[in-house]
């Protein structure tokens, strides 16, 4: 298999922001905005914190552009990557204090950003309905990894599983997801 | 660690939903960099798991695509090497051409008076631009600036003021000119020629402060471009720094936040070699001109208000480090 192409627009927003062109964050900044700043703020479940994060993720593109490699994945990707790293070593770093149960932070979940042309409300509905659809011990192994900023080790230990079941419940069910977003066409469930 | 084919199977969803401890996180980097037909599969199940963060899209508070686009603004680009030096020769003649004949004589942070300070700059420019010939370099580090220093001084102990500085310029135009006349491969006293331009900016600014303080005149600084070429600098340096200081902490890995213009945020491993993959072991929060200075030895570690989440340990080594390389 191999990694798509980046498309136009992600060479061309790259090399503008390799040139210190403000727009081109501006641009990333609008189309990824409400993206990173709701996975921070679901992650840490803190929205001050999350602002914060948010500022990081966009700030590093701007100060490291050429981190980023068109040919080798998409820049959403790129982002939701360094969104989601920066949230739970956050989270990591708080530990017991900030840290809730994914079940905590499905409840506190706010309300999706509608008008965001990226993530239209449909896609939103089209991801959960495919994690839905997922086992429920997978969907409950992924929902502490990925919003609880669990490790493998630290979900094995809270399930009360050994750690082999614990990373192959992340494994098929992330594929799982995988497979169906292919199938609908990763472009769609974006977009 | 090594990560076998199957290891890395199993622990791929792990992986990419960031789930992995950290001392494994380094080795599945770096296998994924070596197994380049393993790299769409990792993409696709990234982009699955950014695709379930893309659920929760949430607009941001007004301000702050406000705020971040300043923060932005403040921020700078790339300088080149040889800008940051010519920025700081420029800022440095500047300070000399406003000092009496009653602040040649004063004394600076390491104990050469202000113009012998300026014989000193000269003299360590005028070796680093005489390995330019050299076919095999000869290091140029601490204890060879100080013998440099003792040996030249006394050669020009009689000249005039206005000779030692024509005799600066003369010297620092040769040193910038450097970045049109050598290879950016080839190593002037054991640094690339860009790394050289950098270290003797830095140390030119080093100098420019020493004099103002000696003669308690208002603090200035060097553009934040030119600050950031420093401190990136010093940054590549410190796995090598904290090994050269025997506090180099294998498979560790620190963050640093360096605040102000010119600032930024850079995490690197603690020992020389390794990458600097996966979370943080500690988080470093300090202004960039204080770390500029702890580089420059010209402030102690207990000095500095530092702010360290996680291994205050680690932190400790970190900055302790700093000044390894730091000559007079």
């Amino acid at each position: 298999m191999a990694v798509a192409e980046g498309t136009a627009w992600e060479h061309e927003v790259k090399r503008r922001l390799v040139a210190r062109d403000h727009t081109a964050l501006t641009e990333i900044y609008d189309q990824f905005g409400s993206y990173v700043y709701g996975l921070a703020a679901r992650v840490i479940g803190d929205r001050r914190a999350a602002e914060d994060i948010t500022q990081d993720v966009f700030l590093s593109m701007w100060e490291r552009p050429e981190a980023f490699e068109p040919d080798r994945g998409r820049l959403r990707t790129f982002v939701g990557t360094l969104a989601h790293r920066r949230a739970i070593d956050f989270v990591r770093r708080e530990e017991a204090r900030r840290r809730r149960s994914a079940r905590d932070a499905a409840a506190m979940l706010p309300i999706p950003d509608v008008d965001e042309l990226a993530m239209a409300i449909v896609t939103a509905e089209q991801v959960r309905a495919e994690v839905e659809r997922l086992p429920a011990e997978q969907r409950e192994a992924i929902e502490l990894a990925y919003f609880g900023g669990r490790t493998y080790r630290q979900v094995a230990d809270e399930l009360g599983i050994p750690e082999g079941t614990a990373k192959s419940r992340m494994r098929l069910g992330l594929r799982r997801i995988a497979d169906a977003l292919g199938a609908i066409g990763v472009e769609q469930a974006w977009t | 660690m090594d990560v076998t084919a199957r290891q890395f199977e199993d622990l791929i969803g792990a992986y990419a939903l960031d789930a992995c401890e950290p001392d494994e996180v380094a080795a599945l980097d770096a296998y994924v960099d070596e197994h380049p037909e393993i790299a769409a599969e990792v993409e696709r199940l990234r982009e699955a798991a950014a695709a379930l963060g893309a659920a929760g899209a949430v607009r941001p508070p007004v301000g702050l695509r406000d705020r971040m686009l300043h923060v932005a603004g403040e921020r700078v680009s790339a300088v080149s090497a040889r800008d940051a030096l010519q920025a700081e020769t420029e800022r440095f003649d500047a300070l000399l051409g406003t000092l009496a004949d009653g602040d040649l004589d004063a004394a600076t942070h390491n104990g050469l008076s202000v113009r012998d300070l300026v014989s000193h700059v000269e003299a360590i420019d005028r070796a680093f631009v005489g390995e330019a010939d050299r076919t095999r370099y000869q290091l140029i580090g601490a204890a060879e600036v100080a013998q440099i220093t003792a040996e030249t001084l006394p050669e020009h102990a009689g000249e005039s003021f206005a000779e030692t500085v024509t005799r600066f310029r003369r010297t620092r135009a040769y040193l910038v000119g450097l970045a049109d006349r050598v290879a950016p491969e080839k190593r002037l006293a054991g640094y690339t020629r860009d790394d050289t331009l950098v270290i003797r900016a830095f140390e030119t600014w080093t100098h420019h402060d020493d004099i103002r303080e000696a003669l308690g005149r208002e603090e200035t600084l060097p553009a934040p471009a030119v600050i950031r070429a420093m401190t990136e600098l010093s940054i590549r340096s410190l796995p090598l720094a904290m090994a050269v200081r025997g506090t180099a902490h294998s498979h560790r890995i620190a963050r640093l936040v360096l605040t102000g213009a010119g600032g930024g945020e850079w995490t690197f491993a603690c020992a020389p070699g390794e990458a600097a993959g996966g979370a943080p072991d500690v988080v470093i929060r300090v202004s960039v001109v204080d770390w500029c200075r702890r580089v420059a030895d010209r402030i102690e570690p207990d000095a500095m208000p530092i702010e360290v989440d996680g291994d205050a340990e680690l932190a400790h080594d970190v900055v302790r480090a700093a000044n390894a390389f730091a000559g007079l």
